[in-house]
């Protein structure tokens, strides 16, 4: 009788020793899938990475371009598509952590992942929440909470919010996040290595369609940022970068430098840049009246094909360097498409 | 037939009472012309089963009687019995009462035999006798009317359970001789007297220096007619070992798969013995002063089969195919086993999406007769593994995935030996761990960990008396807590290998 109430104690003994449960949840997956994706959103320029690289020392170079070196262009749209991708990475950064590890709350429609303590500042504790809208639109409505650990639960301030609208397939649809740095800054979350100078941050993507596309703005104090990327399935795409800032300080207007890349599939490209309006020599206000603009076109093995630029500092129209012949640009002037 | 090993308050278990039972039992079916429905067998039952059972034989014996049959009741119990009634576990049948009931049972014949302590005081009264044999007054003109009690000891004695042969002296005896060791008369035929002779002469020898004293058989009788009873007929069933007449004399043990011996043959020099065991595969040993002779026969159905000591080879005592003295001391004992499964959850939506089927390959600790006799403590630790997909709602494409599950367990079972056949049925506790990776890189590794209780059923053959194989079958109870809170259900069906140490 005593070896059975041995029994019984030894079962009753591992009942309670084991922690029963786990994240063996299907769930959990539909909700992850509602976070935006860094593969998703990544930015893909034909070519090795390692080719830009090598294009970018290219950067320097003050040889005169000839047709058949290798494309300055195309070295400049592999280094926006890489820093465009380095800021999505580092805004995604909790995404991808949390996509590491199991929910510490759930709900019919609703998870959270953390608090768990800011590894920049232990002080600080981070959250990321996810709730469900099943009434038609169906969405999802997330944000990275920040709080310092000693407030209370009333205290967690939205740092980073984003919204997602699936299509058919939760893996795909429309979303945006923003992050309102001015905000968080003021509340005292921006950190130790902040410059101050970001303000606003929103990126706007849809993955539900061809092609897929991605949009990032970014607003500082004294610039204002824009990408645009598009991929379309058979791998031609579009990156298109405006960025405003006071480049010329004979005035507080702005400069704009355009810059728009599109290639096709077999990895053939064009890139056109306009440099405009601000205290530009010339008034040059826009596209059409830019004070420098510049078409380069690379072949399939990303080396110059046709190059023409343009420096009207006085609006006189002045023709420009030409390069090889306009007809050799494997896609036409991203303008006209 | 009866056999219970408890006895309740005050006594201890016996060993073997159940096996007792069932050896009389399944010869009486197969030599003794019993119907299988005329038979009624309680294993560890009580007293209401044991009279329950006779209740049945009795109207069974009133209607063959009232069609004109002429009938006989057979009674074996082997067990306990203390302060004048047999004990059935914590139950207890009065020796008068039973007595009683034999005696004004609906048959032509009773006969009762017990084994079981201080069973001779079911014949101390009128005409017992303590003595080597009987004879029934043979009146050929005149059908046997009557009845007959035989018991395994005296009033004053114990009745005693040896290792070595996997019984009671007693029963061990009968059922040799109702194998045809008792068969003086080389008619083929057993009868009741020959019987009790053959096990009341060999009780005696085996129990004289016994640390207990010796055990002598006693019976009674209250006999009309021809009454030397015919109990096993081994002519009509052509079927065990015979020892030729050229065969050298002395005592033949024929060892059983399980290592007891199944029955003993006291062979004299220039005579022919024959012994009805059942068809299988028997170590046959003879015991030399100086070492044994030991050979392996197998016996067919329906045929005899010849003892050729040409076939017999020589081997010290330290290779006695009896396996029983080691058992004696080791009541309990360990077998280790090795086990392929499959699991598999009742709900198809849940097999489909949330916890696919598997195999799992598993290792065995068991502890047998640690709890108690014929239960068994056991521990195992399973693994498994598989590849599936995920079909999520609102996800186009599956989900592919590879899981693995650890399993630790813990099992108590009964265990019912049936000869070579050992059915089992308990519970278990299983601490089952698993763990799930998509192909899908951003997806996170999933765990779950969770105790869940459950029934286990099966059976193992022995194949030798070490080794043997087996089939089990669990039914356990999961509640899966992640998404939500849900009782669910899975099976896992087993074959098993096992080694018994």
């Amino acid at each position: 009788m005593n070896r059975a109430l041995c029994a019984g104690i030894l079962a009753a003994a591992i009942a309670a020793g084991s922690g029963c449960g786990g994240t063996w949840s299907n769930e959990d997956i539909v909700f992850l899938y509602a976070l935006p994706k860094k593969e998703a959103l990544r930015a893909n320029v034909p070519g090795a990475d390692q080719t830009a690289s090598t294009q970018n020392g290219l950067q320097s170079r003050k040889d005169p371009l000839a047709v058949g070196d290798a494309s300055r262009a195309y070295a400049e749209t592999k280094l926006k598509a890489q820093e465009l991708n380095s800021s999505l990475l580092t805004i995604l950064e909790v995404v991808e952590y949390v996509r590491r590890q199991s929910p510490s709350q759930r709900g019919e429609d609703f998870r959270q992942w953390g608090p768990w303590a800011d590894e920049k500042d232990r002080t600080q504790q981070i959250r990321l929440v996810i709730r469900r809208f099943l009434t038609a639109p169906v969405h999802y409505e997330w944000s990275i909470d920040v709080k310092r650990r000693t407030e209370p639960e009333d205290a967690w301030l939205q740092a980073i919010h984003g919204s997602y609208e699936p299509t058919d397939d939760v893996r795909r649809g429309s979303g945006t996040f923003s992050l309102d740095a001015a905000r968080v800054r003021e509340a005292g979350f921006m950190g130790a290595t902040d410059d101050g100078q970001l303000q606003y941050l929103e990126v706007n993507y849809q993955t539900g369609g061809d092609p897929i596309a991605v949009e990032l703005l970014l607003d500082a104090k004294r610039a204002h940022l824009e990408y645009e990327y598009e991929e379309h399935s058979d791998g031609s795409g579009r990156l298109s970068f405006d960025l405003s800032a006071n480049w010329i300080p004979t005035g507080s207007a702005l400069e704009t430098l355009w810059v728009t890349s599109a290639w096709a599939a077999s990895g053939a490209g064009r890139a056109d840049y306009h440099v405009y309006g601000g205290n530009t020599p010339g008034g040059a206000v826009d596209k059409a009246t830019a004070l420098a603009a510049g078409e380069e076109c690379w072949d399939e093995s990303f080396r110059t094909a046709y190059y023409h630029e343009v420096f009207d500092s006085d609006g006189d129209g002045t023709p420009g360097t030409v390069h090889g012949l306009v007809t050799h640009c494997a896609v036409p002037d991203p303008d006209l498409q | 037939m009866a056999g219970n090993d408890e006895g309740g308050e005050g006594t201890r278990p016996l060993l073997y009472a159940r096996d007792d039972a069932q050896k009389i039992h399944d010869i009486l079916l197969r030599l003794g012309g019993v119907k299988r429905e005329d038979a009624v067998l309680v294993l560890n039952g009580t007293a209401e089963d044991f009279l329950r059972g006779l209740s049945d034989v009795e109207r069974k014996a009133q209607a063959a009687q009232k069609r004109g049959e002429r009938t006989a009741i057979f009674v074996y119990y082997s067990g306990h019995a203390k302060d004048g009634a047999l004990r059935l576990g914590d139950s207890a049948i009065p020796f008068a009462a039973l007595k009683n009931r034999l005696a004004q049972a609906p048959a032509d014949v009773r006969v009762g035999i017990f084994d079981a302590c201080q069973s001779g005081a079911l014949t101390r009264r009128k005409g017992a006798r303590r003595a080597p044999e009987f004879e029934v007054q043979a009146d050929a003109t005149e059908s046997a009317k009557g009845l007959v009690i035989l018991t395994s000891s005296a009033s004053d004695e114990d009745s005693q359970e040896s290792d070595l042969i996997g019984g009671s002296y007693f029963s061990h005896h009968l059922a040799s001789g109702l194998l045809g060791d008792a068969d003086r008369s080389a008619d083929g035929r057993v009868s009741l007297s020959e019987a009790y002779a053959y096990a009341y002469e060999r009780t005696v020898a085996d129990t004289s220096s016994s640390a207990a004293g010796a055990q002598h058989p006693t019976y009674s009788y209250d006999f009309q007619g021809n009454g030397d009873l015919v109990l096993t007929d081994l002519v009509d069933r052509r079927e065990g070992l015979v020892f030729p007449a050229n065969a050298p004399g002395g005592v033949y043990y024929v060892v059983d798969g399980r290592g007891f011996v199944a029955a003993e043959v006291w062979k004299a020099e220039g005579t022919e013995r024959r012994i009805a065991v059942p068809p299988g595969t028997y170590t046959l040993k003879r015991r030399l002063p100086d070492r044994l002779r030991v050979g392996q026969v197998t016996v067919g159905g329906g045929a005899m089969t010849a003892v050729e000591e040409a076939r017999l080879r020589d081997v010290p005592f330290s290779d006695d195919p009896v396996k029983g003295p080691g058992r004696a001391h080791r009541l309990t004992w360990v077998s280790f086993g090795l086990t392929g499964e499959v699991q598999s959850f009742f709900d198809g939506p849940v097999r489909e999406n949330l916890f696919p089927s598997l195999g799992l390959l598993a290792a065995e600790v068991n502890l047998h007769g640690y709890l108690r006799r014929d239960w068994v403590w056991g521990f195992d630790i399973a693994l498994g593994g598989g590849q599936s997909t995920l079909h999520l709602q609102g996800v186009s494409d599956p989900l592919p995935y590879s899981f693995a599950q650890l399993n630790l367990g813990s099992t108590i079972c009964a265990e019912f030996p049936m000869g070579r056949w050992v059915p089992q049925l308990g519970a278990r506790l299983a601490l089952l761990g698993m763990s799930r990776t998509f192909q899908d890189p951003a997806l996170p590794r999933q765990t779950f960990l969770t105790l869940t209780p459950g029934i286990v059923a099966g059976v193992r053959y022995r194949i030798t008396p070490s080794w043997g194989i087996g089939v089990r079958t669990r039914v356990h109870y999961l509640l899966y807590n992640v998404d939500e809170n849900r009782s669910l259900g899975y099976w896992e069906l087993a074959g098993t290998v096992g080694y018994e140490l």
